[in-house]
């Protein structure tokens, strides 16, 4: 799948959602998806992401596991409870790459996981891989 | 911990203060034990409010040091109307007295928030791959010698050259820093140095202040005029002409131009000389190029306007795809950031670019310098190594995570993570058992 096949769709309707408690990561993430022209918001804890995602519904979510106030598995629990963000994706990005943790994630309803550290192909690939699905999903939902 | 250490010791302070100018003895002694518990007092809270373990927020603990040494000035005033009148003299005289001794506490803080290993890592690797804050900690760390050195010979421009020289020797034994190295060290180090170069000033400032205060005040703070004043002039053109002649083993010879271009590369667009997050906002950021490009305000900065000046390749041509992925390729795959002698030149000579490319393109890919990078590398793999060696001992967690000692480890993943790792493994295990209870 190539990197760019998303740069040049209009993406500014989207909103996606990085939550991670490390400043740097935020930073290194929001940088390199500066590339892409939608919008991105951030949250430093579960609590805050969960907040987020109640006032911008984002189509996309990248997740830390191992955040203060309330962890990625408790985040995932809420969201995949909750039917109004059914369709929303869930990447994982986690340093915690022993297989329970990443089968313990997916299993809560993540759709990816990426294991840290995060590479500049790791993510693009994902998040164009994400907003391919996500932008087929639009595309279906209007023509059904 | 900060609570303990600090906070109450500087409240007692104050509360002592202000108490004992009521109850004090008419005692010169006394009083001047008083003025400097009122001055360590202050520091010390000044650093409670600032001082974060996470080193993004060094700003701030500078710019209250700032705020307290202003806050010194009334201080010193009142201490001198209230024993000796208010003279120039004696003004420039306690200045010169206090001086050292301000010096002494700023280095303690700092090395109570970075560590004392790392503070003396500095010193003996002169190792340019360390955090934001080093340069600002060598500077302190120098300052200490300079207290020290200052109380026990009585001589301030001389042994402040002496210091210059045992850093610059330093460097050069460590055989990883060339005198280039130690200029570009105090003005700009990877792109965040304009910390660095507040505190270059600051020092600048310090001895403009000293020389007359040198000159009008206590002669037996010096042997001798004259040599001190031809120190201090001795002292600055070294400094500089260092900066000239040093190639560094960069194959690039730092012109005035090229300096000019560094200080103002290293300054950021808000001063800060840290790296910030910005506050999230809904707003699209605007579409970029797709090949790694310069951030454009750096292009307008004129930065890259002369390509030579930076190695041999051309930055035009740098920050495709490639160059990123032969970049990280080094970085992880080979584990590159788990060894505890990488530095900035060595992945900037393994890519075939400069330093100074390299410290562009981190800028411009990753929004933060190349020791935040590979702190941050380390401490993610410390997560995972943390949790699949109960047994280690931070020693062992620390070596195998690429640092060169516990305490450098701690100090390390605590700025990041704002936890001890210890505490960080709790949190985990407590995350692991309310997974597996819901």
């Amino acid at each position: 799948m190539g990197i760019y096949n998303i740069l040049d769709a209009d993406l500014s309707g989207y909103t996606v959602l990085v939550a991670d408690d490390i400043e740097l990561n935020l930073h290194m993430v929001r940088k390199m998806l500066s590339r892409y022209n939608f919008n991105l918001i951030t949250a430093q804890d579960g609590r805050e992401a969960l907040d987020k995602i109640e006032k911008y519904k984002p189509s996309l979510l990248l997740l830390d596991l191992m955040m203060p106030v309330m962890n990625g598995f408790e985040v995932i629990g809420k969201v995949r409870s909750d039917d109004e963000y059914s369709q929303m994706r869930i990447v994982v990005l986690s340093a915690l790459n022993a297989s329970e943790s990443v089968v313990e994630a997916l299993t809560m309803g993540a759709d990816e996981f990426i294991a840290k550290p995060i590479t500049m192909q790791k993510l693009y690939d994902c998040v164009s891989k994400q907003f391919e699905l996500i932008l087929a999903m639009g595309a279906d939902a209007k023509e059904g | 911990m900060q609570t303990v250490f600090i906070l109450i010791p500087s409240l007692i302070g104050l509360f002592w203060f202000f108490s004992y100018s009521v109850f004090a003895p008419k005692d010169k002694l006394f009083r001047k034990l008083k003025c400097y518990i009122l001055v360590l007092s202050l520091f010390f809270l000044f650093g409670f409010l600032s001082a974060d373990p996470q080193s993004r927020t060094m700003l701030h603990f500078t710019l209250f040091e700032q705020v307290c040494a202003l806050a010194l000035v009334p201080c010193f005033l009142s201490y001198i109307y209230e024993f000796n009148g208010v003279t120039t003299r004696t003004v420039f005289h306690r200045l010169c007295n206090a001086v050292p001794f301000i010096h002494l506490i700023m280095g303690v803080q700092s090395v109570y928030t970075a560590g004392f290993d790392d503070a003396v890592q500095i010193y003996l690797d002169a190792n340019l791959a360390h955090g934001p804050m080093f340069p600002y900690l060598a500077n302190q760390g120098q300052m200490v010698f300079y207290a020290s050195y200052t109380y026990m010979f009585g001589t301030f421009m001389l042994v402040n050259f002496l210091l210059f020289a045992i850093n610059l020797m330093m460097c050069a034994i460590n055989g990883n820093c060339s005198p280039a190295d130690v200029y570009r060290f105090y003005f700009r180090k990877n792109s965040k140095i304009s910390l660095s170069a507040v505190m270059y000033f600051q020092n600048l400032v310090l001895l403009l202040v000293l020389v007359p205060a040198l000159l009008l005040g206590r002669k037996s703070y010096v042997d001798n005029t004259l040599i001190t004043v031809a120190a201090c002039v001795f002292l600055a053109t070294f400094v500089f002409l260092t900066g000239l002649v040093g190639s560094g083993g960069h194959n690039q010879k730092v012109s005035l131009n090229g300096l000019i271009k560094l200080i103002r590369f290293g300054e950021n667009k808000d001063g800060t000389g840290v790296p910030s997050v910005p506050e999230p906002v809904l707003a699209a950021e605007p579409a970029p190029a797709r090949v790694y490009k310069y951030d454009t305000e750096t292009d307008a900065q004129g930065m890259i306007a002369e390509p030579q000046a930076f190695g041999d390749r051309v930055p035009g041509e740098l920050f495709d795809e490639s160059f990123g992925v032969e970049f990280e390729n080094f970085m992880l795959e080979k584990k590159m950031f788990l060894r505890n002698e990488l530095t900035l030149g060595i992945v900037s000579e393994h890519l075939g670019v400069s330093k100074d490319v390299l410290c562009v393109f981190m800028d411009s890919t990753y929004g933060m310098s190349f020791s935040n990078y590979v702190n941050m590398l380390r401490v993610e793999y410390a997560e995972q190594y943390i949790l699949d060696h109960d047994d280690a001992t931070q020693k062992e967690i620390a070596l195998a995570c690429g640092y060169s000692s516990a305490s450098a480890f701690n100090s390390a993943f605590s700025k990041l993570t704002a936890v001890t790792p210890k505490i960080w493994k709790d949190r985990y295990m407590e995350m692991s058992r309310r997974n597996k209870n819901s």
